[in-house]
């Protein structure tokens, strides 16, 4: 039985509906994802389930309930905020305490799951500081205790990692993981990286405008996008898409590039324009296995990232972007091939942006 | 020569240079005359007369004065009064207005305009008020419900508290904006933690709402504590001849310094009574600066 099922879940602010019906299950346990560009609908939905917004249309069920016209406390749900709500003027213990506040526990068992909690956190040597005295990383454990402490059905997560700098965001998303390894817990978590998307989720959801695009696990989503949006929001650098066509006799041809000429997997019908889709990672700089698809070009930039490089070049009015060894000797302005497997390209229908089957 | 300074002296200067108008306009109009009363205060100067050293006489004499001890009382009662009252209902008006969507800046409006408005027609029009039947408005109500009439301003018990509630209702404006203002500083999120964590409105005012309004407290407590112990507008009008009666049941401290000063002429005895305001007003701000300040 899902732990959460939201069932045409509907939000109107007036006249304005911006969310459109949205269907999503999550199992016990499960970490799920919602990702998407900012005003996709993505804290919404969140913040319907916690109860902290009305819901216009639709169901919410949490633990097989029905919490439509439930208070936020009697949902069985803790939450995460992204600029963390704790108390300046409470200590780190308090601040914990504070989600037991109402729990029908004694003093001896509150500050057991409190010690319990901050010994999972490593908050055990601060819990007598004050929220001004910590970190961002440490502040966002304290809001993740408060959370623990109270041993919900599922925990909400609004962008928790948002405001820390890059390396403490990576060094959080570790923690957030093993957290959920241990806990076990049921998790939705709303970010808008797909990279924090990619590598916490057991599947995850991509929204836009109010809609869920796709879901599933990342590698469908990478492997698999259904469209252009999913297809170039998911992976980074983001794919690259170009304009072709897919002939009758199934080969793909890209437009301005007539040397590049590649079979098509799956199904083939009349000659139809399409977009084609070729992620940087499968594009090698060289020229590649007999049957690859070749783009010749003129690089623009070269961004070394270490051990390898990115590749921007211009090709038959399009830009592009390729991976390369860092050991290609490639100067802006100079010519550069890149070769693309067949098994790596992605097609879309032109107009809808809705993938072609592969086979 | 200027350019050989560093750019920490450059900025030293600079601020000085702007500093000079402001610091002169203070030792002139602030300091000098605070010092001056301090020297005036040790004479028995009376306007017509040069001032002549008389040491602490004048104090002695405010001492020995049953007046002053009576209007000292009466400044503090206005003070005791007036403070938690006022605050209670502004912070309890800021409070709700805060959830008001509906004509919320209209709303505002009307309990800043009384701000707005001078004191002294303000005080006249509650001394209409307080007027016996048929005239006076609160009498007029309360013999329409079959309540017996109320003496008001001619009670040497009701006298006081009559003069202060149109002092608190023209200060209230103020209190609830910047309640209103330190509301808003809250983040929402604090609040909607509390309610995912199922705590009670109760709780939430009396743990998040009001500890994160301290600084605005501080803030009004100190101002609004100089405000009633130096009342005076309000006494001078409402009460016959400004005198703070009836039998000094209403007069504060100023409005006794000011009949020193300008009814008496003795300007010593008056400025021996400021010298004594000032200390109660640096002491008193001092302490709540002390008490209220976050550790």
């Amino acid at each position: 039985m899902a732990e959460v099922s939201i069932k045409k879940l509907v939000k109107r602010y007036g006249d304005t509906e911006i969310l459109h019906g949205i269907d999503l299950d999550i199992a016990h346990g499960e970490f799920v994802v919602l990702v998407g560009p900012s005003g996709c609908g993505k804290s919404t939905t969140l913040r319907m389930l916690a109860g902290l917004e009305e819901i216009s249309g639709g169901e919410i069920a949490i633990g097989g309930r029905v919490v439509n016209n439930l208070e936020p406390k009697a949902r069985n749900i803790a939450m995460v905020f992204q600029n963390y709500a704790i108390y300046p003027h409470f200590t780190v213990y308090k601040n914990i305490g504070f989600g037991l506040r109402t729990a029908k526990l004694d003093k001896r068992e509150k500050d057991k799951r409190i010690r319990e909690a901050a010994e999972i956190l490593d908050l055990t040597p601060l819990l007598e500081r004050k929220p001004s005295q910590l970190s961002g990383g440490q502040r966002q454990r304290v809001a993740i205790g408060r959370a623990m402490v109270r041993d919900p059905a599922v925990f909400l997560f609004d962008e928790p990692l948002s405001n820390l700098d890059a390396q403490l965001r990576a060094q959080m998303r570790l923690e957030v993981k093993r957290l959920h390894r241990r806990l076990g817990a049921t998790i939705v978590f709303v970010t808008h990286d797909q990279v924090e998307a990619m590598t916490l989720a057991d599947r995850i959801a991509i929204m836009r405008e109010g809609r869920i695009e796709q879901l599933g696990t990342p590698d469908e989503l990478y492997e698999q996008p259904v469209n252009t949006f999913v297809a170039q929001f998911v992976g980074s650098p983001s794919m690259n898409l170009l304009p072709g066509t897919l002939d009758a006799d199934g080969q793909v041809r890209l437009e301005g590039l007539p040397e590049f000429a590649v079979p098509w997997s799956g199904p083939t019908g009349a000659a139809q324009p399409v977009t084609v889709g070729l992620r940087p990672d499968e594009m090698r700089v060289g020229d590649g296995l007999p049957g690859s698809g070749r783009i010749s070009g003129e690089v623009e930039i070269v961004e070394r990232l270490g051990h390898d490089a990115l590749v921007y070049l211009k090709a038959g009015g399009h830009a592009l972007i390729a991976k390369a060894e860092i050991a290609n000797a490639l100067t802006p302005g100079g010519p550069v091939t890149v070769t693309a497997a067949p098994g790596a390209l992605h097609l879309f229908e032109r107009e809808s942006g809705r993938a072609l089957p592969r086979s | 020569m200027y350019d050989r300074l560093t750019i920490h002296q450059k900025q030293a200067f600079w601020a000085w240079v702007f500093l000079a108008v402001p610091v002169v306009f203070f030792i002139v109009v602030r300091f000098y005359p605070t010092f001056d009363a301090a020297w005036i205060s040790l004479t028995n100067w009376s306007l017509f007369r040069e001032p002549k050293f008389i040491g602490l006489a004048n104090y002695k004499e405010m001492f020995q004065d049953p007046v002053f001890w009576k209007v000292f009382a009466n400044t503090f009662k206005y003070l005791a009064l007036g403070l938690p009252v006022s605050l209670l209902i502004s912070f309890t008006v800021a409070y709700y207005l805060d959830r008001v969507r509906f004509m919320h800046g209209l709303i505002r409006g009307l309990y800043f305009v009384p701000y707005l408005t001078t004191a002294v027609a303000m005080a006249w029009v509650w001394r209409w008020f307080y007027q016996p039947v048929p005239i006076g408005l609160f009498n007029d109500a309360l013999s329409a419900v079959g309540l017996p009439q109320q003496p008001f301003l001619r009670s040497v018990d009701q006298a006081l508290p009559s003069v202060l509630a149109p002092a608190i209702w023209a200060g209230l404006g103020f209190q609830v904006i910047i309640f209103l203002a330190g509301l808003r500083a809250i983040p929402e999120t604090y609040y909607e933690a509390a309610r995912i964590d199922g705590v009670g409105a109760w709780t939430i005012l009396w743990e998040i709402t009001l500890p994160l309004l301290k600084p605005t407290l501080l803030f009004l407590i100190v101002i609004s504590s100089i405000g009633f112990l130096r009342i005076f507008d309000q006494v001078y009008n409402m009460t016959v001849d400004g005198q703070g009666g009836p039998l000094n049941a209403t007069r504060p401290l100023v409005l006794n310094i000011y009949n020193s000063a300008f009814v008496d002429y003795d300007m010593g005895y008056a400025t021996a009574q400021t010298m004594v305001l000032f200390l109660v007003l640096l002491v008193i701000t001092i302490v709540q600066l002390r008490l209220l300040r976050s550790k």
